[in-house]
């Protein structure tokens, strides 16, 4: 197993061309750069004009994450994101970056032009990049679900959350979040935490949560989960809960915190301050993209309604919780953990077998989401602190979180 | 592993019973509406098709019972619930915030 070495040490296991745009107004002209292009090249960016501190962080976080080999900055001109601290920070770590701006290279046509050129040669350029051994022990693992049934908590969570406490074994560092699908299992979960202080502020996290969404009027449940047979958000969260695994939790992160040591982390995705912008996350791919800013390489999606997204930049592995939702969707799912309700295989065995796929998926192979083309991606605005002292006991992390 | 997978005691071997302080149990296949289901020792029918996945109680459930699965709390109980009935939106209601569906849900 191989990956390729960036400049802080970090290895990749994708070697991807991120085409950034820096406001919606140029995000057709990003896409049609990437289009009929290689399956390499990933279209990601912010859609506001209005600056966010937590959005530029967010899209330095993903330009320089160890999947990714080069930057296109794709801007329109006019808007309000510092599209020169962000080439700024890539160009410091080694990467190929190039910014266009449309309203300078006289628009549509010649940016595409000017940007598919550039694409070519980068690509040439970064696939000589250093190959060096890579371990389970060198990888940060998200999770997510989506489209949760009833049975997410009975096969696919708790086998994922079995994989979870194998990596952190072997070294990994393992991300869960979705505060908000925690409600009724703060307390349990604090018991997990490796010093009591760190375990007030995981029940804090949860509290913060549920406030967030009380102001809002709707919890983070979907109405395919009821159809799904969930009744009510804390049967969700106890299903949502068992993916985090049963070990300890060494720590309490929010989007961009980039975990340096082994363990078990919770990532706080609820914005703090005065409730702005909306929901938290408005669906699952603003979740996958905070967990990749943190350092995921990959990310288990368990999914018993039967989700397809993947994501840009960090492979999706989906593990299918419903086995009637894998007979109908077998090609967008890598893991069929719905088979345990059958009594075909224990959670033991599926959580091995999601082990496994992380080494092969860390290795090159393909997600069914990667084969299919899926590239999904969103980043909306939001507003975080900084963590406090008591969120990382063992001090383990380069915090990124901005002030409000 | 924790979180072992068991089949419900004296039960339609397609109930499946997640903790020994649960009060309701989990289809593991569609069962058909009108279906003589042995719930816990009683032969029940459900008037309407119980899917994959979706709840029965274990037992009568008075109004106002705390259902429990996995052991953990999951919701009050809006009426009460017979043995074999269906545990879901319409009878049941969370401790912490409401449930919103589509219409059909």
């Amino acid at each position: 197993m191989e990956g390729y070495l960036r400049s802080d040490g970090r290895k990749g296991i994708r070697n991807v061309v991120a085409v950034i745009y820096t406001v919606e107004c140029s995000h057709h002209v990003a896409t049609r750069i990437a289009a009929g292009m290689e399956d390499d090249i990933h279209v990601i960016g912010f859609g506001g004009c209005y600056p966010n501190d937590y959005a530029a962080m967010m899209l330095e976080r993903l330009a320089t994450h160890p999947n990714v080999g080069a930057v296109l900055i794709v801007s329109l001109g006019c808007e309000g994101f510092d599209r020169a601290e962000l080439a700024r920070r890539v160009a410091a770590t080694g990467r190929p970056v190039h910014t266009l701006v449309v309203q300078h290279e006289g628009g549509t046509r010649t940016t595409i032009e000017a940007g598919r050129a550039w694409v070519r040669e980068a690509r040439t350029q970064i696939a000589s990049v250093a190959r060096v051994p890579i371990a389970l022990g060198d990888l940060v693992v998200g999770t997510i679900c989506g489209g949760s049934d009833s049975t997410s908590g009975i096969t696919a969570n708790p086998a994922v959350g079995g994989a979870f406490d194998r990596l952190v074994e072997a070294g990994a560092v393992t991300i869960f979040e979705e505060t908000g699908e925690l409600i009724g299992c703060e307390y349990r979960m604090a018991e997990r935490a490796i010093t009591p202080a760190l375990g007030e502020e995981l029940v804090a996290a949860v509290h913060k949560a549920e406030a967030y969404y009380k102001v809002l009027g709707h919890g983070s449940f979907a109405a395919g989960n009821a159809e799904g047979g969930l009744t009510t958000i804390e049967e969700k969260s106890l299903g949502a809960y068992a993916k985090s695994g049963h070990g300890p939790i060494s720590g309490v992160i929010k989007p961009g915190d980039i975990p340096a040591h082994a363990g078990c982390y919770l990532l706080d995705v609820i914005p703090d301050g005065e409730v702005r912008w909306g929901f938290p996350n408005i669906n699952d791919n603003a979740e996958a993209a905070e967990l990749m800013a943190c350092g995921a390489h990959m990310i288990l999606f368990t999914t018993g309604r039967g989700s397809v997204v993947g994501s840009a930049i960090a492979p999706i592995v989906k593990v299918c919780a419903n086995p009637e939702t894998y007979d109908r969707m077998a090609d967008d799912m890598d893991v069929n953990a719905g088979r345990v309700i059958r009594g075909q295989g224990t959670l033991a065995e599926v959580a091995d077998e999601i082990v496994d796929l992380v080494r092969q998926v860390a290795a090159g192979r393909p997600t069914a989401s990667e084969q299919m083309g899926h590239q999904e991606f969103v980043l909306t605005y939001k507003a975080f602190l900084p963590i406090g002292p008591a969120c990382l006991p063992l001090a383990q992390v380069a915090p990124a979180a901005q002030p409000a | 592993m924790a979180r072992p997978v068991i089949m419900a005691a004296d039960s339609d071997p397609r109930l499946l019973r997640l903790a020994d302080s649960d009060n309701v149990l989990i289809a593991t296949a569609t069962i058909p509406a009108g279906e003589a289901v042995r719930v816990e020792g009683a032969v029940v029918r459900s008037p309407v098709s119980i899917p994959l996945g979706f709840k029965v109680a274990a037992r009568d459930l008075g109004e106002g019972t705390v259902a429990i699965r996995f052991g953990m709390p999951i919701g009050r109980t809006t009426a009460m619930v017979r043995r074999g009935e269906m545990v879901h939106t319409h009878n049941l209601e969370s401790l912490y915030m409401r449930t919103h569906a589509r219409g059909e849900a």
